[in-house]
């Protein structure tokens, strides 16, 4: 058994083929014998998406060569770090078989409660801390919300969608934040700055999420319950998972990111604007399904929704290289989520 | 267990129910479909609350509120529909809620050993322990759900019905380990509408008829028409009291 190298249990135990289409019989086999090892690896969705990604990357960097310039990558990356982030907190409320309709307007939400703070004179720090926590908050709401009122997960985070962004508005009476106080000039660094000199910041910080939440999903006992809870609910709390304490935590981290993610965006764009992250929840919801987490929950990994949001972001740079209108991009970005559900649905129908 | 009582909307799936369960004893539990045996069990886990009764474990009082809780005394329970997580794999379902971890990393590869000790205890094969439980057989997910229940040594072993997806050779190695866990001092109770089975392993026999404990009767001296009169008629024997008439 060592001698599997693929991720070990949750997401894909032993690189299980994900086609829903294969064969009970074969799979066991196909499982069992060495051979045919590779084939259990090529027949995963993480790889096809990842090699969609290729023959994206491929394609647009032929019909546009300066694509591929460090400095397109490099925005491409930033632009697209936002949203991957997010992404990986939604994960963890789909993976425990919810949704996290409001992490767009948490981003918002805390893109301008830490840049008024920062007005006030809060340190950079506490000012961040406080931000954060906000949105921890909205999700801790949520999660209170589906796992004691047992709300359908759609209900409450659509409100928190309208509560957030509400409170946005209302805090700062609909206006842009541009001023940020004494800290501003390091404020605005955590955005716009380089690791030496070439990364962006943003692009740190997605890795960092990225290996922290890969980390707790596949390695943890809390990764293993999430994936657990969002396989058979009820066998889990059988077999004595803390299963409501679980899923409130999901919602808890999906806010905290938002937040977090809200304020390095209010930092890139240098300002704190209510609007900030209106309609990113619908981008983020996408970066996961179409990078393999099932909306059914209990399926998918943290690497596939970097892919999907990758995917995104270089759509989207090849269409502004394209010159194709901001209202085209919508109706074609539209048309891929709706592809991808539609995968989703299709390879997990079988299962089911 | 005294007086428990257990109430679903309309429905009274218990109405005052006594059950014994004595040290390294197996005790078949028998009924029609919906006389309860399931909902008791499950009181007895944690799964459910009862509305009224106590539960003693080992002669004092105790609050099971929880699966949690029940696990932690020693009870584990095989259910009627398994209970597995079809996404993860056979050793994550054997370790379902209690993943071995060494510095909060679970330990894969002290899992995958422990729960590959249990299953050959079992003698019973697996192709991987990396196998997603759900594109098992429904024989071999039964295997996985009794791997869990044994994985923990416990005290109190609930079968739910534990043959109803084996074969006959699948099922006679699961009464044999019944035996042997019997041995090791190991108190089983048994859920079975296979009335051999209980026949062939058990040392009591309990019946259940809507929602009541009509009788329980020592195997060694009853037979299976016996218990067939108490499951049917709530009587032992046509004899026995005859039609109510006072
Ligand atoms: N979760 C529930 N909600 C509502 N009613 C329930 C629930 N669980 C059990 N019942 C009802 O309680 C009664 C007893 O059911 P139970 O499952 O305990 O029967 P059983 O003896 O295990 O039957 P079987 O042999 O079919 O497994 C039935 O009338 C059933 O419909
Ligand atoms: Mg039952």
């Amino acid at each position: 058994m060592s001698q599997y190298p693929a991720e070990p249990s949750p997401q894909r135990p032993g690189g299980a083929p994900s086609r829903p289409a294969a064969h009970e019989e074969e799979r066991t086999s196909r499982a069992s014998r060495g051979p045919s090892r590779l084939a259990s690896v090529t027949g995963t969705y993480e790889f096809g998406v990842t090699l969609s990604l290729a023959l994206l990357i491929v394609a647009v960097s032929v019909w546009a060569p300066r694509f591929l310039s460090t400095t397109n990558l490099m925005n491409v990356a930033r632009n697209f770090a936002f949203n991957t982030a997010a992404a990986v907190g939604e994960a963890f409320v789909i993976l425990a078989g919810g949704i996290d309709l409001s992490v767009g307007s948490v981003i918002s939400l805390a893109g301008v409660v830490t840049p008024l703070l920062l007005q006030y004179g809060w340190g950079l720090w506490t000012a961040i801390g406080a931000g954060v926590a906000v949105g921890a908050l909205c999700g801790l709401f949520n999660g209170v919300l589906v796992t004691k009122a047992k709300m359908p997960p759609l209900i409450p985070t659509l409100g928190m969608l309208s509560i957030a962004r509400g409170l946005a508005l209302v805090i700062t009476r609909g206006r842009p934040i541009t001023d940020f106080g004494e800290h501003g000039a390091a404020f605005l660094k955590l955005g716009q700055g380089y690791l030496f000199g070439v990364i962006p910041y943003p692009v740190v910080y997605m890795a960092l999420v990225i290996f922290l939440g890969w980390l707790v999903l596949s390695r943890t006992p809390f990764g293993y319950a999430i994936y657990a809870i969002g396989g058979n609910e009820e066998a889990s709390r059988l077999a004595g998972i803390p299963v409501d304490r679980i899923k409130t935590l999901t919602y808890v981290i999906s806010g905290a990111v938002a937040a977090l993610t809200g304020i390095l965006l209010a930092s890139r764009l240098s300002v704190g604007n209510a609007t900030n992250g209106q309609g990113d929840e619908l981008e983020v919801i996408a970066a996961a399904v179409i990078g393999g987490i099932s909306l059914s929950g209990g399926k998918g990994t943290v690497l596939g929704v970097l892919v999907g949001s990758a995917i995104i972001g270089v759509l989207r740079n090849a269409m502004v290289l394209a010159r194709v209108s901001s209202f085209w991009q919508e109706v074609v970005i539209g048309s891929v989520i709706v592809l991808a559900v539609l995968l989703d649905r299709l390879r997990y129908r079988r299962a089911q | 267990m005294r007086g428990i009582v257990k109430r679903f909307g309309a429905v009274q799936a218990l109405k005052g129910v006594d059950l014994d369960l004595y040290p390294g004893e197996v005790l078949g539990l028998v009924g029609d479909n919906s006389a309860g045996k399931s909902t008791l069990m499950k009181i007895l886990t944690g799964a459910y609350r009862a509305d009224a009764g106590t539960i003693y474990f080992e002669g004092r009082p105790v609050a099971i509120h929880s699966p949690l809780d029940s696990r932690r005394l020693g009870i584990e329970m095989i259910y009627q529909n398994f209970a597995l997580c079809g996404n993860l794999d056979v050793a994550s379902n054997v370790f379902l809620g209690r993943w071995p971890a060494a510095r909060l990393l679970v330990d894969r590869r002290r899992m995958e050993q422990e729960a590959a000790k249990v299953i050959e205890r079992m003698k019973f094969a697996f192709p991987s322990l990396r196998t997603p439980v759900e594109t098992l057989s429904g024989g071999r997910q039964q295997a996985v759900a009794i791997a869990r229940a044994l994985a923990f040594d416990p005290k109190v072993l609930i079968m739910d019905e534990p043959t109803a997806n084996l074969s006959p050779n699948a099922s006679q190695r699961l009464l044999e380990l019944v035996r042997d866990l019997r041995g090791q001092g190991v108190s089983i109770i048994i859920i079975s509408h296979r009335m051999q089975e209980i026949f062939d392993v058990g040392d009591r026999i309990s019946v259940l008829r809507q929602g009541e404990m009509v009788g329980t009767l020592s195997i060694a001296d009853a037979t299976e028409d016996d218990v067939l009169n108490l499951i049917v008629a709530g009587r032992r024997s046509r004899q026995e009291g005859g039609p109510a008439r006072d």
